[in-house]
């Protein structure tokens, strides 16, 4: 078996899988809620500040998102150091 | 003003004093007039030792159900007397709990013992790790078959395998339930346990020992062509498995291989 056919019997076998294969069942559940996580404490976000996990540096970012159990997002409320509060958001929140 | 010895040494004192039941209260500690300062101090350092307890129990329940809850007890004051926190955050409060199993004379027999804990550990890291959103299915079916070989993949970050030669995760299956008996399934080979945790429960699987090499070759770096070699003719339910686990978070486009993944989101 040359290596161009080697190549595409492997690509057979992820397509098959992709075929096969169920989305995780476990992320179903969940939504990434954006504005409640802590500084260094996010998972990532695709806008703004930051790249990824753990690199928020501050607390409640509108850019950064947690995963949450779905549907308790928005009735999340975080109290921000000026004493206002604010609930979880689906999106991430303008400024 | 600079402490004088005295003063430097204390908080040294005031530590070795919590960690030894039986030893003296450290010297100049006061209460408020009538208040024996050694009963208060036994107060605080019982709190002390029962929430450290407690987060042990809370952290490693199938050890605690194997040994019972008086054996557990005493092990992990043990524990707790020569390893106290290292930091302030409990979260990170033991790390070296599965080590100390393997050393503790009186249980060093059960030899599963210290598996079944670091089982228990990366478990617990497991629901500590980052997030990550499973892997864009559609992305990855676009992209021209004769490159798919040359992918290299990115993998969750909460992933850690475990290998054994006992049957750690069946023996954490049947104990995890509080509602079933203590048992510890005999006469089974030894296992690998892939953890991960794709939402925001931590899973554990019971894999080959090919397919954890092949999980951990991806997780490596290693193009896809180049690992397919571990698993032979189960590559196709590898793959499906690593997908449907949640294992697959990102890959990287062969065409821009050097750039980023193609969705860090």
């Amino acid at each position: 078996m040359n290596r161009r056919t080697a190549g595409l019997t492997i690509a057979g076998s992820l397509l098959s899988a992709l075929a096969l294969s169920a989305v995780p069942a476990a992320a179903e559940g969940t939504e990434k809620c954006y504005g409640i996580s802590l500084a260094g404490q996010n998972d990532c976000a695709s806008t703004g500040g930051n790249s990824c996990a753990g690199t928020s540096k501050v607390d409640f970012d509108k850019q950064a998102w947690k995963l949450v159990p779905a549907g308790t997002c928005e009735t999340t409320m975080v109290t921000l150091p000026d004493g206002s509060t604010r609930p979880g958001s689906l999106a991430p929140i303008e400024s | 003003m600079s402490p004088s010895p005295e003063q430097a040494a204390f908080p040294e004192a005031f530590a070795a004093a919590l960690r030894e039941p039986r030893s003296a209260i450290p010297a100049r500690l006061a209460a408020r007039p009538g208040v024996d300062p050694a009963v208060r101090f036994a107060i605080y350092r019982n709190n002390m030792a029962a929430g450290l307890g407690r987060v042990l129990a809370d952290r490693f329940p199938v050890l605690r159900r194997l040994l019972g809850a008086d054996f557990f007890a005493a092990l992990t004051d043990a524990f707790i007397r020569q390893h106290p926190p290292a930091g302030p955050v409990l979260l990170e409060y033991g790390a070296l709990f599965p080590n100390f199993v393997e050393r503790f004379p009186p249980s060093q027999h059960l030899a599963y013992l210290a598996d079944v804990a670091r089982l228990e550990w990366l478990r617990h890291c497991a629901l500590l790790a980052a997030d990550a959103a499973p892997i864009d299915r559609a992305a990855l079916a676009a992209q021209p078959p004769d490159v798919m070989a040359r992918l290299r993949f990115t993998l969750h970050p909460s992933l850690a395998i475990l290998r054994s030669p006992f049957p750690i995760v069946s023996i954490w299956r049947a104990n995890i339930d509080p509602a079933n008996p203590a048992v510890v399934p005999a006469g089974l080979p030894g296992e690998n346990a892939l953890l991960v945790r794709p939402g925001l429960v931590a899973e554990i699987h019971a894999v080959p020992a090919s397919r954890a090499d092949f999980v951990e070759r991806l997780q490596a770096g290693v193009a896809l062509g180049d690992a397919t070699n571990l698993v032979g003719a189960d590559l196709t339910a590898a793959l499906a498995f690593l997908l449907s686990a949640g294992i697959l978070t990102g890959f990287f486009p062969v065409s821009d291989d050097a750039a980023r993944r193609s969705d860090p989101a």
